[in-house]
C-alpha cells in the first residue's frame, strides 16, 4: 500500500490509498460444452456492477433491495444478454439466459451477485466455442469476465476490454481415471502393440537346456523383454504426447506393422539373435509413437497433457501386464506339449507374420 | 486446522460451488451500492452529464475521473479506479494532454503498473516541466521502487512550488532510510511547526510515525501514529502501521479494537488475521481461508498486487511448505517495488524457508542502497551469519 497525495487547485489533499476492501469488478462465466452441440452453464454478475449499468437502486438511497432488484428483472437479463455471444465454426449460437431456471443469487467475497443460468444451441456442432464479452467495459476499464469451462483444469479466459475474445475447448479433457482406462482399452484392443510383444515372446518359450527351472528363466526373459519395450514405448509416447518429437502417423503405422512382421518372422527363422530385450526396445520406440495420437486428438497443452499422458501411458502398461501375466502360463504350457507347441511357434507366429504382412501393406497404400 | 487453511491458498475461486437462492422477502436487503442521493455520486452524475455533451474535451473527461479517483478514496472501493480508466480512456493517445496523462498514471500506480505510470509522468512533464501534482506523483512511484536518487531530484524539483509540508513529505522519507534519520526528523518537526491545515499535519504525524518504527523506536511511532490517527481517522495507511507496530511490540490483542470498523479493507482484515492467528484465536484460520481466497480472486483475474500480503499471510503459518511460499511471493513483491516491508518479507522469508541465498539480491540492494533501518537489521545479521554457516 502506498499514500499518494494528490494536490489539486489550491493544494488541498486527496490521499488515494492503495489497499481497497474488495476486488475489482469481475464477472464469472462457466460453460459446459457438450458434444451434442448444447452448451449449459452459469454467468454470476455483481449486482453492483449491474446497478451502475442500469440503476437497479429505484430510490437512491444505496441501499438495493430485493423488490428493486425484481423490478427490473427482465431488462437485466437482456443488458446481460446483449454483451455475450458465442458462436462456433463462425456460427452464432443462440443463447437464452434465466430460461430454463430463474435468476437466483450468490454470495462472491465482494458482495452478492445475480447467477443467471445459461444455455445455448449452436448450429455447428464442431469446433472451439468462441466466446466474445462485452459487458461493463464501457463504464470500467478494469472489469474482467473471467470464463471458465466447467470440470476443465485448463486455466480460465482472462477477458478485458483490449482482449475481450477467447476459445474453449469443446470436451472438456478426461481426468485420470478416464485416461488409465483410454490406456488399457488401446492397448488390449491394439492389435499389433500385443501380437508385437506376444511374438516376441514366443522364442522365450521354447525348451532350453540349463541349470535353472525353464519356468524362471523365462520369466526373467520375459520381464525384460516387456521392461524393454515399455521403457522404449513409454519414452517415445512422452516426447511425442509433449511435442518434443513428432513423426507422421504415415510412416509409424507401416513401421509398426513391420516390426510386428520381423517379430513374428523371427520365431521361424531366428535372426534377431539372443538380446531380443535390445530388439524389443528399438522396435518399441515406434509402438510409442504409435500411441501418442490418442493424446495428441484430446487437444490439451501443459499440465492437463502431462496428467493425461501419465494415466494413459499406465493404463497401457497396466493393460499390458495383464496381457503378459495372461499369455505366459498358457505359453509356457503349451510349449510343454508337443502338438500345442508346434501350433503355438509356428502356426501362431506364421499367423502374425501373414496379418502384419497384410497390415503393412494395407497402411503403405494409406487405407 | 492450519494445512486446511494452507490448502485453500491453492484453491481459485469456485462459482460452481456457491450456494444459489432466490430470496423469499422483497424488502430483503441484496447488495449496498453508491447511493445516487450522496453528494459524491450527485456530482459525478453532473460531471457525467458535461463530459457527454462535450464528448471530445479532454478537462471535462479529467474532472469526472478525478470524481471518480475521489469516490474511490471514500469508500476504498477500487471498481471507481476502472471507472475513471474509462473516462480517460479515449483521451489517452499520443498527443494526450499532461493533465490527462498525470491522472493516468495516478491510476496506473494505483495497480502497480509503474513503469507505465511514470513514462506518462515523464511525458506530462516534458509537455509542462514543473508540474507539481507530475512530479510529487513521479516521486512517490520512484520512492516505492527504490530508485532514491531519482526521486530526491523529483523532490528537489518541487521546491518552491509546494508547501513545506509537501516537500518535507517528499523527501524525509528517504533521507530517514538512507541514514539521515535525525535531520530527516528535524524536518519534519519543523513543517508540522508551520503547517496550518489538518489533513498536512496529519501527513506530517504519519511520515514521522513510519519514520520511527523503521529507526527502531516503537514508543515514539506510536504516539506519532496515534496522533496522526486521531487527526484522520478514515487514513487506513495510518492504521494500518500502527496495526504493525502493535504486531511487532507483541501487543496482537490491542490490533482487533483498532482495525475492527474497518475489516472491509483488506490491508487492515491482513492486520487483523495475522493478530488472530498471533493470539491463536479460534477464528484465525477462517480469518486467514477469507484473505486467502480473495488473492486467489485477485490472481485469477490477472492482477498481481497482493504479493506482499499474501507473502505475509503464508509467514504467519508454520512449515516449510508456507515458508515456500512466503518466499516466492515475496520475490515477486520485490520483483516490482522496493519498499521497506518487501524488503523486510523477503529477508523474512528466506530466513524461515532457509534459503539465505534467496534474499541475497535483497541484501545487496540494501547495502547498496546504504539502506538503514534498525526493523530490519535482525533479519539481515541473521541472514549474513546462516549464509557463513551454510558455507563449507
Amino acid at each position: 500500500m502506498m499514500r499518494m497525495v494528490f494536490v489539486l487547485g489550491m493544494l488541498s489533499l486527496v490521499l488515494v490509498p492503495r489497499a481497497y476492501a474488495h476486488k475489482p469488478s469481475d464477472s464469472y462465466l462457466t460453460l459446459d460444452a457438450r458434444g451434442d452441440g448444447a452448451i449449459r452453464g452459469h454467468w454470476d454478475i455483481a449486482l453492483r456492477d449491474l446497478d451502475a449499468d442500469l440503476t437497479l437502486d429505484a430510490n437512491g438511497d444505496g441501499v438495493l433491495r430485493w423488490a428493486e432488484v425484481m423490478a427490473r428483472e427482465p431488462a437485466l437479463i437482456a443488458h446481460a444478454a446483449r454483451h455475450l455471444t458465442l458462436t462456433r465454426s463462425d456460427a452464432a449460437c443462440t443463447l437464452s439466459l434465466a430460461d430454463a431456471d430463474p435468476l437466483t443469487l450468490v454470495a462472491h467475497s465482494d458482495g452478492r451477485y445475480a447467477r443467471l443460468s445459461l444455455t445455448a444451441r449452436c448450429d455447428a456442432h464442431a469446433g472451439a466455442l468462441q466466446v466474445r464479452y462485452g459487458l461493463f467495459f464501457a463504464r470500467d476499464a478494469q472489469h474482467r469476465g473471467i470464463v471458465q469451462h466447467a470440470e476443465s483444469e485448463s486455466p480460465p479466459c482472462v477477458l478485458t476490454t483490449s482482449s475481450p475474445r477467447c476459445a474453449l475447448h469443446e470436451d472438456a479433457p478426461p481426468g485420470v481415471a478416464a485416461m488409465i482406462e483410454s490406456g488399457v482399452v488401446h492397448i488390449v484392443t491394439g492389435y499389433d502393440h500385443v501380437l508385437f510383444l506376444l511374438a516376441m515372446m514366443l522364442p522365450l518359450l521354447r525348451a532350453r537346456s540349463g541349470a535353472e527351472p525353464r519356468a524362471k528363466r523365462t520369466l526373467t526373459e520375459v520381464a525384460k523383454l516387456v521392461t524393454a519395450f515399455t521403457l522404449a514405448h513409454s519414452l517415445t509416447l512422452g516426447l511425442a504426447a509433449l511435442g518434443v518429437v513428432r513423426m507422421s502417423a504415415s510412416v509409424i503405422e507401416p513401421a509398426i506393422a513391420a516390426s510386428v512382421a520381423l517379430a513374428a518372422l523371427d520365431v521361424l527363422w531366428p535372426f534377431l539373435g539372443a538380446a531380443r530385450w535390445s530388439v524389443a526396445f528399438a522396435l518399441g520406440l515406434l509402438h510409442g509413437f504409435g500411441f501418442a495420437s490418442v493424446l495428441g486428438d484430446l487437444g490439451l497443452s501443459g499440465a492437463p497433457l502431462v496428467r493425461a499422458l501419465l494415466g494413459f501411458n499406465l493404463g497401457v502398461e497396466l493393460g499390458q501386464l495383464g496381457l503378459v501375466l495372461l499369455f505366459v502360463p498358457i505359453g509356457l504350457a503349451a510349449v510343454s506339449r508337443r502338438v500345442t507347441r508346434g501350433l503355438l511357434l509356428h502356426g501362431g507366429s506364421a499367423s502374425i507374420a501373414l496379418l502384419s504382412l497384410v497390415w503393412l501393406v494395407q497402411r503403405v497404400r494409406g487405407e | 486446522m492450519f494445512a486446511a487453511v494452507a490448502c485453500t491458498l491453492f484453491v481459485a475461486a469456485e462459482p460452481a460451488t456457491r450456494a444459489a437462492e432466490r430470496p423469499s422477502d422483497p424488502e430483503e436487503v441484496v447488495a449496498h451500492v453508491p447511493a445516487r442521493e450522496s453528494p459524491t455520486q450527485r456530482r459525478i452524475a453532473q460531471l457525467a452529464e458535461a463530459a457527454a455533451n462535450a464528448p471530445n474535451d479532454a478537462s471535462r473527461a479529467v474532472a469526472l475521473a478525478r470524481a471518480h479517483v475521489e469516490a474511490s478514496r471514500a469508500d476504498g472501493d477500487p471498481r471507481h479506479l476502472g471507472e475513471a480508466e474509462a473516462v480517460l480512456a479515449r483521451f489517452v493517445r499520443s498527443d494526450a494532454a499532461p493533465e490527462v496523462r498525470i491522472l493516468h498514471a495516478t491510476l496506473l500506480q494505483a495497480r502497480h503498473a509503474f513503469p507505465e505510470a511514470l513514462r506518462e509522468l515523464d511525458r506530462a512533464l516534458a509537455a509542462r516541466p514543473g508540474d507539481p501534482q507530475a512530479l510529487l506523483t513521479r516521486a512517490t512511484v520512484l520512492t516505492v521502487r527504490g530508485a532514491y536518487r531519482e526521486a530526491r531530484a523529483s523532490c528537489e524539483a518541487l521546491r518552491g512550488r509546494v508547501t513545506e509540508a509537501i516537500g518535507v513529505g517528499c523527501h524525509a522519507p528517504i533521507d530517514a532510510l538512507q541514514g539521515r534519520y535525525a535531520e530527516a526528523r528535524a524536518a519534519l518537526d519543523r513543517a508540522l511547526a508551520f503547517t496550518r491545515t489538518q489533513g498536512e499535519q496529519a501527513l506530517l504525524l504519519s511520515l514521522r510515525g513510519e519514520q520511527a518504527y523503521w529507526h527502531g523506536d516503537l514508543t515514539d511511532a506510536e504516539a506519532s501514529l496515534k496522533d496522526a490517527l486521531a487527526l484522520d481517522p478514515s487514513d487506513r495507511y495510518t492504521r494500518a502501521l500502527y496495526a504493525d507496530l502493535l504486531l511487532d511490540a507483541a501487543r496482537p490483542d490491542e490490533v482487533a479494537p483498532l482495525v475492527r470498523a474497518h475489516l472491509a479493507d483488506d490491508a487492515l482484515a491482513l492486520r487483523d488475521a495475522l493478530a488472530a492467528v498471533a493470539l491463536g484465536a479460534d477464528d484465525a484460520p477462517a480469518k486467514v481461508a477469507r484473505l486467502a481466497s480473495g488473492f486467489a480472486e485477485s490472481r485469477l483475474r490477472g492482477d498481481a498486487v497482493h504479493q506482499r500480503e499474501e507473502a505475509r499471510l503464508w509467514l504467519a503459518q508454520p512449515g516449510a511448505e508456507a515458508a515456500q511460499h512466503a518466499l516466492t511471493r515475496a520475490r515477486e513483491s520485490w520483483g516490482v517495488q522496493h519498499e521497506p516491508w518487501d524488503a523486510r518479507v523477503v529477508l523474512e522469508a528466506a530466513l524461515r524457508a532457509d534459503r539465505p541465498e534467496a534474499a541475497r539480491e535483497v541484501r545487496a540492494w540494501l547495502a547498496e542502497t546504504g539502506f538503514e533501518a534498525e526493523r530490519l537489521q535482525t533479519f539481515r545479521a541473521r541472514l549474513q551469519m546462516r549464509e557463513a554457516e551454510n558455507k563449507p
